[in-house]
């Protein structure tokens, strides 16, 4: 056991270096295809992976427009495949384009498609089907989960067979990322039975029954040669976050996703499980609106960043599974952190000093938040009302119900608990909470200045310069926002030791990690 | 006799009417609608207000109580608003489940705890007797929850006897489902025999105070006999009662059993359904509850009065 | 059984079938009775006495480690947030036994008062309160829980109401009953008392409660530890006592992780739990007992 895990903790740093060089080094495309299979070991074929997951609804669904459940995404990546694949250090590669370009303003892009590829049904891939997949995203009516991304597309066509054209409304540097969504995987052209989903990916639907399970077969087909390794994989729901990882001990499955931290020191005492983990950008915060009282304060909410102690709920909460976070949303993992700010400390003082020159020394603070509210978000509110405790301020935690804490509790009171899985960019994260014209601005954040960066940013082709926008964006959320960022989560999941050839991905739950198109079983 | 038994055939009819508004009313309370709960949090207004139209909520509840209940008269339970599926369709598989669920655990635990009640009622107040009653209180006093985990870290994970997580697959034989799921099996059996085997116990001793039992006993009659030819079929009727609740119980109750091992079962489903808003679905399974629950005591009622020599003479 | 709250309304009610009035003569403590209010009283002492008795707060986090037994201050350990487990125990003990508490003296006072009028008026009150209990009761509660607190929200009152509500219909049931199959020469009583003009609460108070005591505290008993496991399986579905507030269930349920290890986190709060259940439990057994066994000599080997 011992051995593995060293093997791991190696791989883990090196995949860190392999970030950080990708990100000093130019935009590069077309490079590491494989680089999901980091394991040395010559992979062996057949056998069943049976992965558990967290997510369980009877309304789980095949349509990869409509996927919001990381098991739909799941389902989906093994299913389909997308005209982009997100690294696992978060840079776009090729899947189904083999390579992409733009012109010098980054607003028509061309798509080269991979030839030689067949649909699950025999179909060979080209331009078109590409197309009416995309198209099913546009227009007023369609019930596309990521229909306000997709609306910067003004025009897409076929030219030929195996080029897609595609012009935006406004400039975007970072458009192509777009397409490595669960959300975005191609279809042939006039599918639109999902009871019977045909794609290209690495295994096809055998049996499907929404809320319990999946069971897909290896396509043999598949264009990656010799992948997928094993012959079938099973998909299925355990909500229960015990049960997923009795169910793993025991040896039932060989993957169970999203894991308490909580559980880690019995994973460590376990010699035939090991821990994924993958840091990555999930938000787990608590949130201040702008738009109301007391928090549309800046003292006030200067005062409650101060009271939060990052440390604590680091280590207390996640039992150091987080990245210290600066009150803005993004994470120290993303390529365009800025690590120039300052982390702001815990500081009793500076809370006082904040709460007397906003005039609330004696005010009541309210938080609400639940269990559905993002891991461990009632433990951070617990942490954050005893670390304001010790600097004499009194936090009152509401718990409520996780049924309809999206519709009713979610930006109804002045501070709430949120959850923001991880986002391919730092871009998407801001255009979803930020820009006064987001759809989530959960915190009613609006700032013209931050609306035009963003843009500028955007038109930014070079990666140096747009990095320093962005820290520009990230200092003006720090101090202004309401944000209270204390860390973000790491994904923590489970494997049997006998699992090979899958690889940690900072964007969780939404990512292709559980595509089990990399993985096989040693004997 | 057939004037008390109709009395009760008609009473049940009263309570399913009754039940049916409740269930809708209840679950018109509950705040968010289905649109919000399927589009997330991400999704812009008007495409959730688009979704709203389209599945019809925006119609006034007493037009969709009165289709709801249309429906149901004729047997028609509906769409699921979330999936889009026929209700009939999702529901069969799991009510399947749920059933093979109850009716194995009811299989086991009846029998035991009828004999171990009877055991109990022969040797009131001795050790046994104490030990059956203390042990029984015990096991009723755990959390359900608990004692799920605590079983599975036992026999599945530590000692690997038995499957953690029950997978059922249509073609499996009726042994090796047994076995799958021996663990939310003996969990549920722990959870019901408790109650019926203090039920059986007491209901029998308390017969056993009857005038004619004395006479009995005057006369001669060995201990086990009268407790077995007389006072038994003479307690039936509350030990009947009390089986015919459990029964429901194991039919509606087990959410708790359902989530801590993942069984796809009926009580689950509502959970999720709760959970997504999807009223159609709330309400079907809701109503199949409430139809089990009156079903199996309007049973118990007629096979107690058709058991009671007092009643089944009286008339 | 946590949430099999169709308890065993008949089952208490038919030891004390022949005679509902206490025998005072056979109120003599057994061995198991004595043990039974010992644990009780040292339960309610610990409740009353929490914050002298408990070393930290319940919310206070002592350490950042979960699940860590350190000799000299936490000796049970903490739980999974780093809070001390005895102190979250002796806390705990007040939230467990006085919500409990709570819930099944209001479910009594609503359930017999409703059961006694049914009993008294008959008619189309009788069925309309009859009807709708039996509605409520073929709901399965834990759903009706779920549908009601997800509705108006979670807090202590809600949690405390919605126990209550449900607890209330087995015992009007009860109470119903009781009043139904109380003698002839009773009801005279009661007729005579409506004749004397008598309002119905002093038809309730003098002449039908006294005669229905029995059943109806062994009933309490039952219905108490009922509701404490009701409670907690609250708790399993997130919908039970408030954070950071301590409850035997919730503590239970959130250090569940901790019972794959061992940890007291997890296994005390339980055994606590089946400790006042138990206990409970054997003093309604012997108040059973006491107060109207007529099991013949014979058979008690």
């Amino acid at each position: 056991m011992s051995h593995y895990k060293i093997k791991n903790e190696i791989s883990r740093r090196q995949f860190g270096k392999v970030t950080l060089a990708a990100s000093a080094g130019a935009y590069a495309i077309g490079t590491g295809l494989f680089s999901g299979v980091a394991n040395a070991d010559t992979p062996k074929k057949g056998g069943l992976v049976r992965i558990a997951m967290e997510s369980s609804s009877p309304n789980d669904t095949l349509d990869p427009i409509a996927v919001t459940s990381n098991i739909d995404a799941t389902r989906c990546f093994q299913l389909y495949n997308n005209l982009v694949r997100m690294g696992n250090g978060l840079r776009p590669e090729p899947s189904l384009a083999e390579s992409w370009e733009s012109n010098s303003k980054a607003t028509k892009w061309t798509f080269n498609i991979r030839k030689g590829v067949e649909f699950h049904n025999g179909k060979p891939l080209t331009a078109t089907d590409v197309v009416y997949s995309i198209k099913r995203h546009l227009g007023e009516n369609t019930e596309s989960r990521i229909k306000s991304y997709m609306a910067q597309i003004a025009e897409v066509k076929a030219d030929g067979k195996y080029t897609v054209r595609i012009e935006i409304s406004n400039p975007n540097a970072e458009f192509p990322i777009l397409f490595s969504s669960a959300r975005a995987g191609i279809i042939p052209e006039g599918h639109s039975d999902f009871e019977n989903p045909v794609g290209t990916g690495p295994f096809k639907v055998k049996e499907f029954r929404p809320g319990i399970r999946s069971l897909f077969e290896r396509n043999p087909n598949y264009w990656r040669s010799a992948m997928p390794y094993v012959d079938a994989v099973d998909t299925s729901s355990i909500p229960d976050p015990v049960a997923r990882l009795n169910v793993l001990l025991a040896g039932e499955i060989e993957v169970a996703n999203s894991l308490d931290a909580k559980s880690v020191p019995l994973i460590k005492l376990s010699p035939n499980v090991e821990l994924i983990v993958a840091k990555g950008g999930q938000m787990v915060v608590n949130a201040m609106m702008l738009d109301r009282g007391p928090t549309d304060n800046k003292n006030f909410r200067l005062a409650m960043k101060y009271l939060q102690d990052r440390k604590r709920v680091v280590q207390g909460v996640y039992k150091g599974y987080a990245q210290i976070g600066n009150d803005h949303p993004i994470a120290p993992s993303d390529p365009m952190y800025c690590a120039d700010i300052p982390v702001r400390a815990y500081d009793p003082d500076k809370a006082k000093f904040h709460l007397k020159q906003a005039g609330m020394e004696g005010a009541g603070i309210d938080i609400y938040t639940s269990t559905t509210a993002g891991p461990g978000n009632v433990e951070q509110s617990l942490t954050f009302q005893q670390s304001a405790a010790a600097a004499g301020v009194t936090v009152q935690v509401h718990q409520t119900p996780p049924e309809g804490y999206w519709s009713h509790t979610w930006q109804k009171y002045p501070i709430f608990g949120t959850h923001w899985n991880a986002r391919p960019t730092a871009d998407l994260m801001y255009s979803t909470t930020l820009l006064s014209t987001a759809s989530s601005n959960e915190t009613k954040y609006s700032n013209e200045k931050l609306d035009q960066l963003v843009t500028q940013a955007r038109a930014t082709l070079d990666e140096a310069k747009r990095k320093a926008i962005w820290c520009d964006l990230q200092l003006i959320v720090n101090e202004d926002g309401g944000y209270l960022t204390s860390c973000f989560v790491d994904y923590l999941h489970g494997r049997s030791s006998k699992l090979k050839g899958i690889e940690p991905h900072p964007m969780g739950g939404l990512s292709d990690q559980f595509s089990a198109e990399t993985v096989w079983l040693e004997s | 006799m057939t004037y008390t038994i109709l009395h009760r055939l008609a009473l049940g009819l009263v309570t399913m009417w009754v039940v049916s508004p409740l269930v809708f009313a209840s679950t018109e309370i509950l705040p968010g609608d289905v649109a919000e709960s399927i589009l997330g949090k991400e999704a812009p207004a008007e495409v959730v207000a688009a979704m709203r139209e389209r599945l019809g909520l925006d119609r006034p509840a007493y037009v969709r109580y009165w289709d709801w209940l249309s429906g149901l008269l004729v047997g028609d339970l509906g769409v699921s608003l979330a999936s889009g599926r026929e209700i009939t369709e999702l529901i069969s598989d799991r009510l399947w489940n749920t059933v093979r669920l109850a009716a194995i655990t009811a299989v086991i635990s009846v029998p035991l705890a009828v004999i171990l009640g009877l055991v109990s009622a022969m040797k009131a107040g001795t050790l046994l007797d104490r030990t059956i009653s203390i042990g029984t209180l015990c096991v009723i006093s755990v959390p359900e929850f608990f004692m799920a985990a605590l079983l599975v870290f036992v026999f599945a994970v530590q000692l690997r006897w038995l499957p953690a997580m029950p997978i059922l697959r249509p073609d499996q034989s009726f042994l090796s489902s047994m076995w799958s799921l021996a663990l939310p099996i003996l969990t549920l059996t722990f959870a019901v025999l408790a109650h019926m085997t203090l039920m059986t116990r007491n209901a029998v001793i308390n017969v056993l105070s009857s005038a004619y039992i004395e006479m009995a006993l005057l006369k001669g009659v060995p201990n086990y006999r009268i407790i077995l030819f007389h006072a038994f079929p003479n307690a039936l009727s509350p030990i009947i009662n009390v089986i015919a609740l459990n029964l429901a119980y194991l039919v509606a109750g087990v959410v708790i059993v359902e989530t801590a091992f993942s069984y796809p079962g009926l009580a689950r489903l509502m959970v999720d359904a709760v959970a997504t808003r999807d009223i159609p679905l709330v309400q079907a399974c809701g109503m199949i509850f409430s139809v089990t629950y009156v079903m199996l005591n309007l049973f118990a009622d007629i096979l107690s009065i058709v058991s009671n020599p007092r009643l089944r003479l009286s008339q | 059984m946590t949430t099999n709250m169709s308890g065993p309304t008949e089952t208490t009610a038919s030891s004390g079938e022949s005679d509902g009035k206490i025998k005072d003569s056979n109120l003599r403590l057994t061995t198991t009775a004595w043990i039974a209010i010992l644990i009780l009283v040292f339960w309610v002492g610990v409740a009353v006495f929490a914050p002298f008795l408990a070393p930290y707060g319940e919310g206070d986090m002592v350490s950042m480690e979960s699940f860590k037994v350190v000799e000299e201050s936490s000796f049970l350990g903490t739980d999974y947030l780093g809070r001390d487990v005895l102190s979250r125990i002796i806390y705990g003990a007040r939230m467990t036994l006085g919500l409990a508490l709570i819930a099944t003296i209001l479910s009594f006072s609503t359930g017999i008062v409703l059961g006694f009028v049914a009993a008294i008026s008959r008619g189309w009150v009788d069925q309309i309160l009859s009807r709708s209990v039996d509605a409520i009761m073929a709901f399965p509660s834990i759903m009706l829980a779920l549908i009601i607190i997800g509705g108006v929200g979670t807090s202590l009152p809600v949690v405390i109401f919605t126990v209550a509500m449900i607890d209330a219909t087995r015992v009007f049931r009860l109470s119903r009953a009781r009043a139904l199959a109380l003698d002839a020469s009773v009801m005279e009583y009661v007729n005579v008392a409506e004749a004397r003009g008598e309002g119905v609460t002093w038809i309730m108070l003098q002449e039908i409660l006294p005669n229905t005591i029995v059943p109806l505290a062994a009933e309490f008993g039952i219905r108490y530890t009922f509701a404490i496991l009701f409670i907690s399986s609250l708790s399993f579905l997130g919908l039970g006592v408030q954070p950071p507030g301590a409850d035997w269930g919730v503590m239970v349920k959130e250090n569940l992780q901790g019972l794959l290890y061992g940890a007291p986190a997890a296994l005390l709060p339980a055994a606590c739990i089946t400790t006042v259940s138990v206990a409970v439990n054997l003093l309604v057994d012997w108040f059973l007992h006491r107060s109207s066994t007529t099991i013949p000599g014979e058979l008690m080997e």
